[in-house]
């Protein structure tokens, strides 16, 4: 009886909650009444949660985990976004070096990003985009190296501290030796005369054959001679931090 | 009849859903109410209130509290439901099962959060019902 009881009054209450939510729309004018008198304490409590809430952050709710999640991506994407925009301004300042530099004007290049550096310099240009084994890679107009081997979508660079490298060079007196690499970290200038003239400071720039002329490469640190040695030669200091590149300029033939 | 005054603090309860916090305290309210009496009424009634102040669809709180009273009311001839050994262990499943129908998502820490508050909550309701019950009693006797 008594569990009949309760179950009868429970169908008609779930009935009538029901009716409430069926008729939602309708009820709406009657909850306007009410909302009225509850609305400034609402707003009071509303308000005191939020200088609450500056203070100490406690909640349980999914909103408030989804709002947290919101802002983490947020300012992910604004950290992406961030150094999206320093590579182009990067990149943006290599174009604009690049017109300055005293080059001749019928030079066509194929910008290339850096991928990566261990001996060689891998960049994210190919043979579908046109590169050659044999193309030279400069920076402004300093060398930075030719290529060595392309794939379709990438090429390697050999750097002028390889000892592959064989650059014929000249300093700004016009003083000519072969650039030779040195276990991946030295440059030196090699087969110069030992009555040519060296000096610390000298300015060191590719003389042509294999490679365009009067690109710059390093300059003079160190001059090494014995007199016993038919020649003499000279440690290059690199203009270029070969490890901080990130853009380079692939000439195309 | 007494025992309807304990839709003050209810209200109360309801406000402060509705403002300040995300734990259903109501809901935990409703459920020790239903533990210590069948009363469907204050359940309804208590619905009611939550979803006025929660600017919810009207009746949706109350479809939900008057099922919880059912449930417990139907289990209750198989378990002692003021024990709090079995009323926290059901507060968390039902809280649990609240939250989704809110939020559309299981979240359990916030349901275990629900049921230590229901500690608190409950003591305070059995505390309340007692008395209401024990000076009606006193009349009674008088």
């Amino acid at each position: 009886m008594v569990m009949s009881n309760a179950i009868t009054k429970f169908l008609i209450l779930a009935v009538i909650s029901l009716l409430f939510v069926g008729l939602g729309r309708w009820m709406g004018k009657y909850v306007g009444p009410f909302e009225i008198l509850t609305m400034p304490i609402k707003k009071d409590m509303y308000l005191f949660r939020q200088n609450l809430t500056q203070k100490f952050s406690f909640s349980t709710g999914k909103k408030d985990e989804n709002l947290k999640k919101e802002l983490e991506t947020v300012k992910r994407e604004n950290e992406v976004l961030k150094a999206k925009i320093a590579v182009l301004e990067e990149e943006n300042a290599n174009f604009r070096r690049l017109l300055q530099a005293p080059l001749p004007p019928s030079w066509q290049f194929i910008p290339a990003n850096v991928l990566g550096l261990s001996r060689y310099l891998t960049v994210d240009k190919g043979e579908e985009d046109g590169v050659k084994v044999g193309n030279v890679v400069i920076s402004e107009n300093i060398l930075v190296g030719k290529i060595f081997s392309v794939t379709p979508k990438t090429a390697k660079v050999v750097l002028p501290q390889d000892s592959e490298a064989k650059i014929p060079a000249a300093t700004q007196n016009g003083v000519r030796g072969i650039l030779t690499g040195q276990f991946g970290t030295k440059i030196f200038l090699e087969n110069v005369l030992q009555k040519e003239t060296l000096n610390d400071g000298d300015r060191v720039e590719t003389m042509g054959e294999d490679y365009p002329q009067g690109l710059l490469i390093g300059k003079v640190t160190r001059v090494i001679f014995d007199e016993r040695e038919p020649y003499k030669k000279a440690e290059i200091t690199p203009l270029l931090d070969y490890n901080k590149l990130t853009t380079v300029f692939i000439k195309k033939d | 009849m007494k025992s309807y005054f304990l839709l003050l603090p209810v209200f109360f309860f309801a406000l402060l859903e509705g403002t300040i916090i995300t734990i259903p305290l109501t809901f935990l309210t409703v459920l020790a109410w239903a533990a210590w009496e069948e009363n469907f009424f204050g359940a309804f009634i208590c619905g009611l209130f939550l979803d006025l102040l929660k600017g919810n669809p009207l009746g949706t709180s109350s479809l939900i509290f008057l099922l919880a009273t059912l449930t417990i009311f139907l289990y209750k001839r198989k378990f002692k439901a003021t024990n709090f050994a079995y009323f926290l262990p059901f507060t968390f499943l039902a809280s649990l099962l609240y939250i989704y129908l809110g939020n559309r998502a299981f979240l359990p820490r916030e349901a275990f959060l629900s049921s230590l508050l229901a500690f608190p909550v409950a003591s305070f309701v059995f505390w309340f019902l007692e008395k209401v019950k024990s000076e009606g009693q006193l009349k009674l006797k008088v």
